[in-house]
């Protein structure tokens, strides 16, 4: 690419992709989502903690005491089923009730985001949740039952739906002064605000309650049900080699005009979240994990030292001859570690560089494929724990699929694109070192 | 001088931070910085003479600037100056800018 060219090229990211990338990454909905899912982690990060407990990975053969880690398998696997119970109900409480976090987190940055006083709005969207969400069993004086069985993944989307329509109809609604209540100005402004809501809640909750009796009673079905068989077919024809492939070039190519992913990732996290949260479920019943496209798939097995999979190369610029790519390779190691690239990004540099467009699309594209296809066939385990974002990858890989061949597989895939890098790396090392020596 | 640093998560940017101090302690400048996410930028203004942002969340620019109203200055970091993670320089860049503002 000539120098024209690429500033043509990047005349049309700033020009096009930009305002596009903006757009979509700030828009208020989908940051309010993106936001929720971030700040549930600790939740499900405590979920995940029950799973890896309650599945020690033992396969069907029965193991014999013949070692100490044959003995500490033995022991986790006693532990395992003692407690299952108990365990069970840790998960239930945490990534078992994924939806519900997910709906209370959203309504909350969603009333935020209108500068909005949050508990009520939030407080309204958990109780419409609760009303389409939980199937009522007996509900007596003194017992009460509730199926709260679409609390986890499989409720994901309604309370997404639930939270965003939630807090939408009670602004509207609260603007509009429905039900609006003048107080002499005598009275304390907490109390004023609070009949501020009232005909806005009531109404709110009320649309829910009356809507939620007229599906249930209609379709004997509650309504995540419905929202799950609409969903479910498009998010699992999603899952598939080719749709990972475009996304992970698409992200690469966004990154190549040095623009963060966030775009992208803002529409694409939820449904590796939902992803990941019905693999932990599948996983805590014993049942064969549905989803291969989730956020530990991404975070550990794609994106390996970053964005561009760069940690191989960050490896290669340690030693490199170059002061600018050596000074850049030290700077970028420790970062890389856990998943932090951009000295890598913006100091090589790889973003605008026509010389590195190849192996930074290609490197993090074939991870993706790799992976996904031995997941696919079976020959490495699925992921269903999310260990936090900086993990690792290697590290990560493992905690997430208590497969030890997952840490192989991502060790091998270091070694893949680093080689990828290698020949590119070479070329520009040599041009960098000859305009090195110019300058002395 | 208290500089706001904004990327998307607040992680990069916060290894630009630490460069920064570095800078500040050898040139006895009295700074007190910040790495924040994106999302989370509105909440961190109080008593902000510079916000700065990262080269990869410079789509983000304009709402900053709408957000702040335009009372703080704005600055993208210069994407080389942010690999390379150049604080002298962004540091004397940003005490100008706001010098000249």
């Amino acid at each position: 690419m000539s120098h024209t060219k690429l500033q043509t090229v990047n005349s049309f990211a700033e020009n096009k992709l930009l305002p596009v990338a903006n757009k979509i990454s700030r828009q208020r909905h989908l940051l309010a989502i993106r936001d929720s899912f971030l700040t549930v982690l600790p939740v499900t990060l405590l979920g995940g903690v029950a799973s890896i407990l309650s599945s020690p990975p033992v396969g069907s053969k029965p193991i014999q005491a013949t070692n100490l880690f044959n003995k500490f398998l033995l022991a986790w696997s006693g532990f395992a089923n003692h407690y299952s119970s108990v365990l069970s109900w840790l998960y239930a409480v945490t990534l078992g009730s994924y939806a519900l976090y997910i709906c209370i987190g959203i309504a909350y940055y969603l009333a935020k985001s209108y500068k909005m006083e949050p508990f009520i709005p939030t407080l309204t969207s958990l109780v419409c949740f609760i009303i389409i969400t939980a199937v009522p069993g007996e509900l007596s004086f003194d017992k009460k039952e509730i199926l709260i069985n679409y609390f986890d993944g499989k409720g994901l989307f309604t309370g997404m739906l639930t939270a965003l329509i939630a807090v939408e109809l009670f602004r509207f609604l609260k603007n509009k002064k429905v039900g609006y209540i003048k107080m002499p100005d005598t009275v304390p402004p907490a109390l004023t605000a609070s009949f501020e809501a009232l005909a806005p809640v009531i109404i709110t909750i009320g649309a829910f309650f009356l809507a939620n009796s007229i599906i249930v009673n209609i379709t004997g079905n509650p309504i995540p049900k419905a929202v799950l068989s609409v969903m479910a077919p498009a998010i699992k024809s999603a899952d598939n080699v080719f749709v990972v492939f475009i996304i992970t070039a698409l992200t690469q190519f966004l990154w190549f005009f040095g623009i963060h992913d966030a775009a992208i990732g803002t529409v694409v996290g939820p449904i590796r979240d939902h992803n990941l949260a019905m693999n932990a479920s599948a996983a805590m019943a014993h049942q064969s994990l549905p989803y291969i496209f989730t956020t530990p798939f991404w975070v550990y097995f794609v994106v390996i030292g970053g964005s561009g999979a760069t940690f191989g190369l960050v490896l290669m610029l340690m030693k490199s001859k170059s002061k600018q790519l050596k000074t850049v390779g030290k700077l970028s190691f420790l970062p890389s570690l856990f998943g932090i690239n951009e000295p890598v990004l913006f100091g090589v540099p790889l973003v605008l560089n026509p010389l590195f467009f190849i192996p930074f699309i290609l490197a993090e594209s074939l991870n993706a494929v790799i992976s996904f296809l031995l997941m696919q066939f079976g020959i490495i385990g699925k992921t269903y724990i999310m260990g936090g974002w900086n993990l690792f990858s290697p590290i990560g890989a493992f905690i997430s699929t208590m497969d030890w061949k997952a840490l192989v597989l991502v060790i091998a895939l270091i070694v893949m694109d680093t080689l990828i890098y290698l020949p590119f790396f070479k070329v520009y090392e040599k041009k960098l070192i000859k305009e090195e020596e110019k300058e002395l | 001088m208290k500089i706001l640093l904004v990327c998307f998560a607040g992680m990069s940017t916060s290894i630009m931070m630490k460069k920064m101090k570095e800078s500040a302690a050898k040139k006895k400048i009295d700074l007190d910085i910040n790495a924040v996410p994106l999302s989370k930028f509105q909440d961190n203004l109080d008593g902000v003479n510079a916000i700065l942002l990262g080269p990869q969340v410079r789509y983000a620019v304009k709402d900053v600037e709408k957000t702040t109203e335009g009372k703080i200055p704005v600055m993208v970091i210069n994407s080389v100056d942010y690999g390379m993670m150049n604080g002298d320089k962004v540091l004397d860049e940003t005490i100008k800018m706001v010098k000249d503002k």
